[in-house]
């Protein structure tokens, strides 16, 4: 009785992760939520491209519209009777309006991003006038931004 | 344990978190297709239209020719030879109404909001015949973004 009185307590056994356990999930855990976040900037950046060029593809159709059927006083560029190419004052906008952090612009939610400009360009030979939408595409990672644009023919 | 439980819920509000954002994203896209075939649709209507009219209270809904209408207005008639095409902002979305002979076609096209003067920051009306050609501006609010639409055209009968 007094040998079992005086000796240590039983060893009690709990079903455990040890440390290296614990250490590698939360390393797999790490690389996982880098890769997700690293897929789903990449996703959110060639999304946002997609519908960049859709927007600049759509606004281009727009003033080609305005420039072909509007009356000659409304046309947002006049055909210069010079033969020699030149380029007219230029229309500007924006292709992205995200929606703000609330509270940050209470008069106007949205916000200007990724500036656009539209010129015409006279060319001398019949047919040479064109419209010219160039853009910015914002930088990703290593990737610069890029200067990109869309030109439309107009109807002699 | 409770350390891995930590990490195991963090994960999972972190993957959540990123699906939930790109369903708004998608959402988003899904919404501004919509309203570009919208846009094409109506540049098709009006470019084909042999009769047309914007109104700013509801049209008769049978008349030949159209009656006189307005020039800025919620309402856009369109006649052509397929048929007539009604678009009518109602406040918060677009409704269009194909009708060919007895077949009445319906499209709802919801999250829109209207322009504003950059002057006056009114709101003004979807339709109008500024610059003397038929002209649709709307926005639609997304769930990430702005999108504005401008369709312009000019009828047949005007061409």
């Amino acid at each position: 009785m007094d040998r079992l009185r005086g000796s240590a307590p039983a060893l009690r056994i709990h079903a455990a992760f040890s440390l290296v356990e614990v250490l590698a999930s939360l390393f797999i855990l790490t690389i996982s939520a880098m890769g997700i976040t690293a897929a789903w900037r990449l996703a959110d950046y060639q999304e946002l491209l997609t519908r960049v060029d859709r927007r600049a593809e759509r606004i281009l159709r727009q003033y080609y519209e305005l420039q072909t059927f509007a009356p000659p006083e409304s046309r947002p560029f006049t055909v210069n009777a010079s033969s020699s190419p030149s380029a007219q004052n230029a229309i500007t906008g924006y292709l992205y309006h995200p929606r703000l952090i609330a509270g940050q612009n209470s008069s106007n939610p949205f916000g200007d991003l990724i500036p656009f400009s539209i010129t015409m360009t006279n060319g001398a030979a019949p047919g040479g006038n064109q419209l010219v939408l160039s853009y910015t595409v914002p930088s990703y990672g290593t990737q610069g931004s890029r200067k990109l644009t869309k030109t439309v023919v107009l109807n002699p | 344990m409770v350390g891995v439980f930590l990490v195991v819920g963090a994960a999972t509000g972190f993957l959540l978190t990123a699906m939930q954002r790109q369903a708004a994203v998608l959402q988003a896209s899904a919404l501004e297709a919509q309203h570009e075939a919208l846009a094409e649709i109506m540049d098709d209507s009006i470019k084909s239209a042999v009769d047309f009219q914007i109104y700013q209270q509801a049209p008769s809904l049978s008349s030949s020719p159209l009656a006189p209408g307005n020039s800025s207005g919620d309402y856009l008639v369109c006649v052509n030879q397929q048929g007539r095409s009604e678009f009518h902002f109602d406040g918060t979305q677009i409704e269009y109404q194909q009708t060919q002979g007895k077949v009445v076609q319906q499209r709802l096209f919801p999250g829109v909001s209207q322009i504003s003067d950059p002057n006056t920051g009114q709101k003004e009306q979807v339709f109008n015949m500024y610059l003397g050609i038929v002209q649709a501006q709307w926005n639609v609010d997304t769930t990430v973004d702005q999108v504005p639409f401008n369709v312009f055209g000019v009828p047949l009968q005007m061409q």
